[in-house]
């Protein structure tokens, strides 16, 4: 068990009219070398979630133990493994191609490595590795990186945290604004990371990549934790009250088995299966 | 980044608050100038002072504004004030009177006049703090950047394009939010790269806040040209004819509250001239018929 | 009548490469039309040159029966209102009504109108109550709600949407789908052009135009399109799941009205 949420809450401006609680008690486990996805609508804590998993917010109280190495508690004390913990734990935010500056492509790849205190050659060698994983072609890596399309600015971005060989990889909405095409290479690029025994955490509001990537998923509604299990056992039951959007496949059995049909959802992954449960009903 | 409370708009709705944002400004500016003007006799200077101060914190009151609030805004003010007394303790000026040394330290007389002359400086800036304050907390900073371009009207006669600062000015501050909440996640994103803001080491110093400010920097601009082409879809254009929206207007109630203002800046101003005149002005004289402490 | 023609139009921002190639294009009034391509197809640019933000390398726009040049567009910019991608980077005024006043402060209208405009346009984009409220305050679907807001007080009579809703979460391209629906049920002649790559909005559309590195390879029905399998394989559209259903019905032996909404092949499914 990687991650392990225990009671963890977040206030927001504290002991001020604006005060909100952003996590109430949230109690979670995130299993290992899987994809687990966390979901919920704007505003529902996901964001301030992933936030304390590397410490970037410290929670008010509870506690995030990671893999039993490192420990995020509301103390204040300063934590002296942060810099491991970064390492171990790194976030891509979303659109991370705003946190591209170097001159050249291999330098900000190799830039998080240096803050890490690794020297120059080494750092390049493996920055050429991390582009060749998210496959950036090697004339790029001395153009600048603000030369580059969107998708290929996202790609580089996101080699910068692979670069560090972090076992958890947390990713905020890694394919917004990306058309299909573009989508679909850095899912891809996603699953190979659990193939290589990754950790991956996917804040997401697209239920079709939680449908066809996710292993597990957790939802948020305001702040609280109000669903934690399989994609299929999500997309069963009445998802409405969260306020999140579900696969049309879903959403038509769902108003099939209104309409009186006896279906066993969470065993539908596709039109056809959903085809011969009709057809079995026969 | 949560400490840029000061002066922010309160959205309250008392009399400071309806006020016409033109008004406001030349009242800042009356009061502003009444504060410096400086009248001989130190006694009768800390009485008037002492009367603005009061009005100051009647109008404050009456805005809604925190007195805690403002006594925190002060907490940064708290080294420049000391180094002020310092400065004027320990310094020799020959200005002031021999006659009023309070006790030697070695053979350097301390002076009352030092106290009285630091005091007042003080004292000053604290009157100039709170009038920011009162004025930026009471107004919206577009009210404020529409009574300036009202008040830069004339430079038109000199085809100085004051519209056009406006919209700047009113753009910027309409960004100010959006900027500084993209600072905050580039600063996120950065950390999760292993960068520390907090570095003592200037060069790595150097370096983090590059990988702030260029990513700051690029973003900026995207976002400068994306707003660009929307005004324009919207046809804007800089130097055609268009009417407004927003029209500020005098009313009652900014007359009332002028010609209170316009009271005390005259007094003093009637007092300082008398002076200029040759008068003896000491109000602690006229009032209590005493002779001037000092 | 046609509200956009559009004949052998050339651009390119850079002597390099070509973004758009001889792309020839015509929109009937008070349709609703859908321009589907990959990012860098080149259909933004298509967008921001309807609108002159972007001037030809050669051919021609004509826009409601006036030909897009320097004297036109003025007018040309009353009568064609675009809605960009970024909700924060085309909100220009400090609260809502700001905002939806600068559009009309633009074309010199008497600020005696204004309130009475703004109040019906913020009203039939359903932002009535946010009137006073600044942008830091709205969710990024009541930001393009706003922006929508800024174009119908213009009263245009053609809608651009470039990406509108592709920075949005789900329940804000919801909204901002519904609302299109809505304003499309209530002003029949309004021609709205959504650029987008959302192929179950598209869809929903009249009419789907696909551009593909620059030039426009197809432009037809909805229908017509995903009924056509060679035409899906040939361009490597995703199919939408009203589509999919519908064949694997057919598949199975069910009789399938090409016609019938999904609410219907439930029904159908549940006899």
């Amino acid at each position: 068990m990687p991650i392990k949420v225990n009671n963890l809450s977040y206030i927001y401006l504290p002991k001020t009219p604006n005060e909100t609680k952003a996590l109430n008690n949230v109690s979670l486990e995130i299993p290992n070398g899987q994809i687990t996805a966390i979901v919920g609508h704007t505003g529902s804590g996901k964001s301030t979630l992933i936030q304390t998993f590397n410490q970037l917010i410290k929670p008010s109280s509870g506690f995030v133990n990671i893999d039993d190495k490192f420990v995020v508690e509301s103390s204040k004390k300063k934590n002296k493994k942060i810099k491991d913990l970064r390492k171990y734990l790194s976030i891509v935010f979303q659109f991370p191609e705003y946190q591209l500056f170097e001159e050249t492509v291999e330098k900000d790849v190799a830039y998080g490595l240096k803050n890490f205190g690794l020297k120059e050659p080494e750092a390049i060698i493996k920055a050429h590795e991390a582009l060749k994983q998210v496959g950036i072609n090697e004339s790029f890596y001395l153009r600048s990186p603000f030369e580059l399309s969107g998708g290929e600015k996202r790609r580089v971005a996101i080699a910068g945290i692979i670069v560090l060989d972090p076992q958890i990889i947390v990713l905020d909405e890694p394919t917004a604004g990306l058309d299909p095409e573009g989508s679909k290479t850095i899912l891809d690029l996603i699953l190979s990371l659990k193939k290589e025994g990754k950790t991956i955490i996917l804040v997401t509001h697209d239920m079709n990549i939680v449908q066809s990537y996710c292993d597990n998923v957790v939802v948020l509604n305001k702040g609280e934790l109000v669903f934690q299990g399989t994609p299929s056992e999500l997309f069963s039951t009445d998802v409405s009250r969260f306020s999140i959007e579900i696969p049309p496949l879903y959403a038509f059995c769902q108003s099939l088995k209104q309409k009186g049909l006896n279906l066993d959802i969470s065993k539908i992954q596709s039109i056809e299966d959903l085809m011969s449960q009709i057809k079995e009903k026969r | 980044m949560n400490n840029l409370t000061f002066g922010r708009y309160s959205p309250y709705d008392t009399f400071v608050h309806r006020l016409d944002p033109r008004t406001k400004i030349l009242m800042m500016i009356l009061l502003m100038v009444a504060i410096f003007l400086q009248i001989p006799t130190w006694s009768t200077t800390l009485i008037l002072s002492g009367l603005v101060l009061l009005f100051l914190v009647i109008v404050m009151i009456t805005s809604k504004i925190k007195i805690k609030d403002f006594f925190k805004s002060l907490s940064a003010m708290w080294i420049m004030i000391i180094l002020l007394i310092i400065v004027y303790v320990f310094i020799p000026n020959p200005n002031y009177n021999p006659a009023h040394i309070v006790f030697k330290i070695g053979t350097y007389g301390v002076n009352y006049d030092a106290f009285y002359q630091g005091g007042y400086i003080i004292l000053r800036l604290v009157l100039m703090v709170m009038l920011t304050m009162i004025l930026t907390s009471t107004t919206k900073p577009m009210d404020l950047t529409y009574a300036l371009e009202w008040y830069m009207t004339p430079l038109k006669l000199v085809k100085f394009p004051i519209h056009i600062v406006a919209m700047t000015l009113s753009i910027a501050l309409r960004f100010i939010p959006t900027l500084l909440d993209e600072t905050n996640r580039i600063i996120k994103a950065q950390a999760s790269r292993g960068v520390d803001y907090n570095t003592m080491n200037p060069i790595k110093k150097i370096g983090s806040l590059l990988s702030l400010i260029i990513p700051l920097f690029v973003s900026a601009i995207n976002r400068s040209e994306e707003l660009s082409n929307a005004m324009e879809a919207r046809g804007y254009d800089p130097y055609g004819k268009r009417t407004r929206y927003r029209k500020l207007s005098f009313r009652w109630i900014d007359l009332i509250a002028f010609i209170v203002v316009l009271a005390i800046f005259g007094g003093i101003l009637t007092l300082r001239i008398m002076v200029a005149c040759g008068y003896n002005v000491d109000l602690i004289y006229w009032i209590f018929g005493a002779k001037p402490l000092f | 009548m046609k509200n956009v023609v559009v004949n052998k139009l050339n651009f390119s921002y850079d002597k390099e490469t070509e973004v758009l190639k001889d792309v020839s294009l015509e929109i009937e009034k008070g349709q609703y039309v859908s321009i589907v391509g990959h990012n860098g197809s080149g259909k933004s640019t298509l967008g921001k040159l309807l609108i002159g933000l972007l001037t030809p390398k050669s051919g021609d726009i004509t826009i409601c029966g006036l030909p897009l040049n320097k004297d036109n567009i003025n007018e040309i910019r009353s009568k064609v209102a675009i809605v960009f991608q970024n909700p924060d980077n085309q909100f220009i005024g400090a609260t809502v009504e700001d905002d939806i006043a600068f559009s009309l402060e633009n074309q010199n209208i008497d600020r005696k109108k204004m309130p009475e405009l703004i109040k019906k346009a913020a009203s039939d984009v359903g932002m009535i109550d946010f009137l006073t409220k600044e942008p830091s305050y709205l969710s990024g679907g009541q930001k393009q709600r706003v922006a929508i807001a800024d174009s119908l007080v213009r009263n245009p009579e053609i809608l651009i949407l470039d990406e509108a809703t592709s920075m949005l979460d789900p329940s804000g391209k919801e909204e901002i789908t519904r609302l299109i629906l809505e304003l499309k049920k209530k002003n029949k002649d309004l021609t709205i052009i959504s650029i987008t790559h959302d192929i179950e909005e598209a869809y929903k559309s009249d009419h789907i135009i696909l551009i593909q590195n620059g030039e426009v390879v197809l432009s037809l029905p909805p229908k017509e399109l995903f009924n056509s399998y060679e035409l899906i394989e040939k361009y490597h559209l995703d199919i939408p799941f009203e589509v999919k259903l519908k064949k694997a019905l057919i598949d199975n032996g069910y009789k399938v009205d090409e016609e019938s909404s999904l609410d219907e092949l439930g029904e159908l499914l549940c006899r």
